[in-house]
């Protein structure tokens, strides 16, 4: 900025002017960083029979939880950012099968039992997964 | 003040549109999960729109499902052998489309292959593998040139009894394309069909870019073997981890060789991309069947088909047209 129009607006705001522009400036920095906080995270959505049971933080550490599906019980499996079908009641077990996933938009699917459970991460790295 | 510019600088944060005109809905359906996304300024005509396409694919499920007892597929079996079977128009044109590929497959990709895919229980709680004895008797029901069509009748009829028919490796493209064409009708002018991996988009995003699909690893389903941006083509991946079973080290899988009656060996995976979802799903089973070398063949003889086939030692090819546009993340690991 030139010496000119430093001066020009050294004349033209009062210090008031600059207070509200700088607390301006702040209050928006920070609710950008509290809004893009709530955004973000490495979860894991669970999904049964299209009601959603649960979100779970995929870097909480290791851990295994228990749910009910529509046709029976199954676990999920979370450790080191990823989550998997630990078990299931379903007959096939491709669900068990299909392993870990820990990236945006994969997903498990375990048809039997009408369980979704879904990586979501905010990165949304791909718009649909060919598999 | 503070807290007043805080509070008026969140809510313009809060009132940004979190789906940026994207909406998406699953449902079960086909055996699989089905993900429909429609770009949309209206979340009611969006949804309007995404339950019209369910409900056009349920149609088609419960019309051509070899799961499902009593419909006109089935009928078609019931009726093997025994003369033609009055069938819809939308499932005659289906079946001769199938039977045209058949053709020029050379059999690869054969509806007819029903009374074989019958004896794995994929599905079942303990390993079944169907034994040699069982696989020829059965192969001797298949073979699309014992399906014939009668266009002015409106009729199917099947040679001999025992025969029947398998949608699987067709009905689920057909049923993305007719999505497609439900939320078009519906005033949506973008979006993805997506049913468990066969998908189709057209359009553009938001953003004016295009669809940026990613394609599993056939080895690690967290992996991404290669990606793409699409408008307005279909892309369906056939594999070998979709469906199986892995009896004494050997993994036997559902994309069966007509010709031998057992799981193909070739491939561990083949994609396909084409302007629609049915000509991709035939098309992937085909080239899946036929192998690297005869596949690879093919999707460079077919004009307006591209795609990438992952041999069974993990090698990957991809057709000249893919060649500058596929972004390869490294081929599958071990």
């Amino acid at each position: 900025m030139s010496g000119a129009a430093i001066g020009f607006l050294r004349k033209t705001l009062t210090r008031a002017d600059l207070a509200v522009i700088i607390l301006f400036s702040i209050g928006t920095l920070l609710s950008f960083s509290l809004w893009s906080t709530r955004e973000a995270g490495h979860r894991a959505v669970i999904v049964v029979d299209g009601q959603e049971t649960g979100t779970f933080s995929l870097d909480a550490g290791h851990t295994t939880m228990r749910f009910e599906g529509a046709e029976g019980p199954f676990s999920i499996e979370i450790k080191d950012g990823r989550v998997r079908m630990k078990d299931s009641t379903c007959p096939g077990k491709y669900c068990v099968k299909t392993g870990w996933i820990g990236r945006e938009g994969q997903m498990v699917c375990c048809v039997p039992n009408r369980v979704i459970i879904k990586i979501i991460d905010g990165t949304e790295a791909y718009d649909a997964l060919a598999r | 003040m503070f807290v007043l510019f805080l509070l008026s600088s969140s809510l313009s944060c809060l009132n940004r549109d979190p789906s940026n005109g994207i909406h998406r809905r699953t449902q079960f359906l086909l055996g699989t999960v089905v993900e429909v996304t429609v770009v949309s300024r209206d979340p009611l005509v969006a949804d309007s729109a995404i339950s019209s396409a369910f409900e056009r694919i349920r149609e088609i499920e419960a019309e051509m499902s070899a799961r499902l007892p009593g419909n006109q597929v089935d009928s078609i079996g019931k009726h093997a052998g025994e003369g033609p079977v009055r069938v819809s128009r939308e499932l005659l044109a289906l079946i001769e489309t199938c039977r045209r590929y058949s053709a020029l497959t050379h059999g690869a990709f054969d509806i007819s292959i029903a009374p074989v895919t019958r004896l794995w229980k994929f599905d079942a709680p303990t390993t079944m593998i169907p034994s040699a004895e069982e696989v020829n008797a059965a192969l001797s029901l298949v073979g699309f040139e014992m399906i014939h069509l009668d266009r002015n009748e409106g009729t199917i009829s099947l040679d001999r009894p025992g025969m029947g028919l398998d949608l699987g490796g067709a009905a689920k493209g057909y049923a993305v394309d007719e999505a497609v064409r439900r939320l078009k009708e519906s005033g949506i002018t973008a979006g993805i069909v997506n049913a468990g991996g066969d998908l189709r988009s057209f359009g553009m995003k938001p953003d004016g870019t295009s669809w940026h699909i990613g394609i599993q690893d056939p080895r690690h389903q967290d992996r991404i073997i290669g990606s793409i941006l699409l408008d307005d083509t279909a892309l369906v991946t056939s594999g070998d981890y979709e469906r199986y079973i892995v009896h004494e080290g050997v993994r036997y899988h559902h994309i069966i060789d007509p010709k031998t009656g057992w799981p193909a060996r070739g491939c561990m995976s083949v994609s396909v991309a084409s302007a629609s979802a049915l000509d991709a799903d035939i098309l992937s089973t085909a080239i899946f069947v036929l192998g690297p070398q005869e596949g690879m063949e093919l999707l460079e003889r077919l004009s307006g088909i591209d795609g990438m086939i992952v041999d069974a030692d993990g090698r990957v090819s991809v057709s000249s047209g893919w060649e500058k546009r596929l972004k390869l993340h490294g081929g599958p690991s071990p």
